[in-house]
């Protein structure tokens, strides 16, 4: 049963054609467009990806600023793939960038400080909430312990809904390296999250 | 039957086609088989359930709505230098840290070689220093065993000191500034402390340093006086590979600065 992907909110893939071939040309305005298409899902995957929203923030704005200096380099084919591939080399050097700052740790912060929001959601009561922090923040560090490619293939998959063959060609590997990545990176969580509270 | 099987067959679980399972990444037939084995097989059905608990922890993490636009500004794109970067346009952003770098180790080398030259440099000033401290009363020991080392001291500080600058721009604003005052800096003061001591009063230090300055030391003082002569070509040798390299050094950092200004006037939309 294929989950439905989260990603895929229907945007009209005309314009997004046409704002490309601009982009492709030079044009900034169009490539703007481009960032209001994607930038929530290239936000969200750096976010899972570097476990901050502020050091989240600083790889999104670097790789959309990447993404236009080298458009050039766009050949043709699917641009969410292109695009995501640019999102985790810059998560990569974010998260380099940090490691060099030794006030900061690669970890995820103590839960409490530096929280991603949770997004609006009426309907569960203030304790409902406190244990979906819990698990998030608890989720989110397991994440940042497994290698990059692991994670980053995990969260493609699982978070945002992308097909095997989609991480394939963003991540430059074959489908049988995207299927083991990802059942590694699952195994890895399983061992490292406890069992209750998850179900 | 099926039971018998299960206790007698343990099976170790095929973890990427049962996480692929979960994706719908199999063609019917293998979902099919999988499906029907797992359903005989606590191990499988196990670890099954652990992967598809994974994946919905994974997708039940929110979404978070970015608090500010990614849109990009001329600015953000024109501006000179991008932060992912390949390591050829890095050395390329160097080049002017490395221009000025290689300009002081230039300069450096140059002034201490003329102060060389002249006899009114370190070698001068050690064998003055080795003189009167044969004659002198206020020369202490330190001081002249400093002296006998000096030489040897410097040559050996000078060189690797360039040859780091000129490999490492990142500390060019530090240690350029540590290298043409070396000379004149760490170095010298000992030295000249000592000449002045000398020459400021005969009586200072008294007649039981005189009586220190046994046979032992005087050999220490020809030493250094025979080192320092020695030294002399040695450091000339220094002196002049060290300009040289500072001059390619400076005209590599000048070429590539132009090659980069080219660049990006090329690279601007």
């Amino acid at each position: 049963m294929v989950t439905p992907s989260r990603d895929a909110s229907p945007a009209p893939a005309d314009d997004e054609a046409a704002h490309l071939r601009r982009a492709l040309a030079g044009d900034l305005d169009a490539f703007n467009r481009l960032v209001e298409l994607h930038q929530r899902s290239v936000f969200n995957l750096c976010l899972r990806m570097v476990g901050t929203p502020a050091s989240a923030e600083d790889a999104c704005q670097e790789a959309f600023i990447a993404a236009f200096r080298n458009i050039a380099s766009f050949r043709g084919g699917n641009f969410r793939p292109w695009l995501m591939r640019i999102a985790a080399n810059a998560c990569t050097d974010e998260l380099r960038r940090r490691a060099r700052r030794p006030a900061l740790s690669l970890d995820a912060p103590p839960p409490g400080s530096d929280e991603p929001p949770d997004v609006a959601d009426a309907t569960p009561g203030p304790e409902t909430q406190a244990l979906r922090s819990e698990q998030a923040a608890a989720v989110q560090a397991a994440l940042l312990r497994l290698p990059h490619d692991q994670r980053l293939a995990v969260v493609m998959c699982d978070m945002q809904g992308y097909a095997y063959e989609e991480i394939a060609e963003a991540t430059r590997v074959s489908l049988g390296t995207v299927k083991s990545r990802i059942a590694r990176g699952r195994e890895k969580l399983r061992a490292l999250l406890p069992a209750e509270g998850n179900k | 039957m099926k039971l018998l099987g299960f206790l007698s067959h343990p099976h170790k679980p095929d973890i990427g086609a049962l996480s692929a399972l979960v994706d719908g990444a199999l063609d019917a037939a293998a979902v099919q088989a999988l499906e029907s084995h797992t359903s005989g097989c606590a191990a499988c059905a196990t670890e099954l359930d652990g992967l598809r608990r994974v994946k919905a922890m994974l997708a039940a993490l929110p979404q978070v709505e970015p608090t500010r636009s990614f849109r990009l500004r001329r600015s953000d794109v024109e501006a000179p230098a991008p932060r992912v970067s390949s390591s050829a346009s890095g050395l390329l952003r160097a080049m002017p840290a490395l221009a000025a770098v290689a300009a002081a180790v230039f300069v450096g080398t140059l002034a201490t070689d003329f102060s060389t030259r002249d006899g009114g440099g370190r070698q001068a000033t050690a064998r003055v220093t080795a003189d009167s401290a044969a004659e002198s009363l206020s020369m202490d020991d330190r001081a002249l065993e400093f002296g006998a080392d000096q030489d040897a001291t410097i040559a050996n500080s000078e060189a690797p000191a360039a040859g780091a600058l000129v490999g490492t721009p990142a500390d060019a604003d530090g240690a350029a500034g540590a290298v043409a005052p070396q000379p004149g800096g760490a170095a010298e003061p000992p030295v000249q402390d000592a000449f002045e001591g000398e020459e400021d009063g005969a009586g200072v230090g008294g007649s039981d340093n005189a009586t220190r300055l046994d046979t032992k030391q005087m050999d220490t003082i020809e030493a250094a006086r025979a080192q320092t002569s020695d030294d002399d070509d040695g450091n000339r040798s220094a002196f002049l590979a060290v300009e040289v390299i500072a001059g390619v050094v400076l005209a590599a950092a000048a070429a590539g600065f132009v090659v980069n200004r080219r660049k990006t006037r090329e690279g601007q939309v």
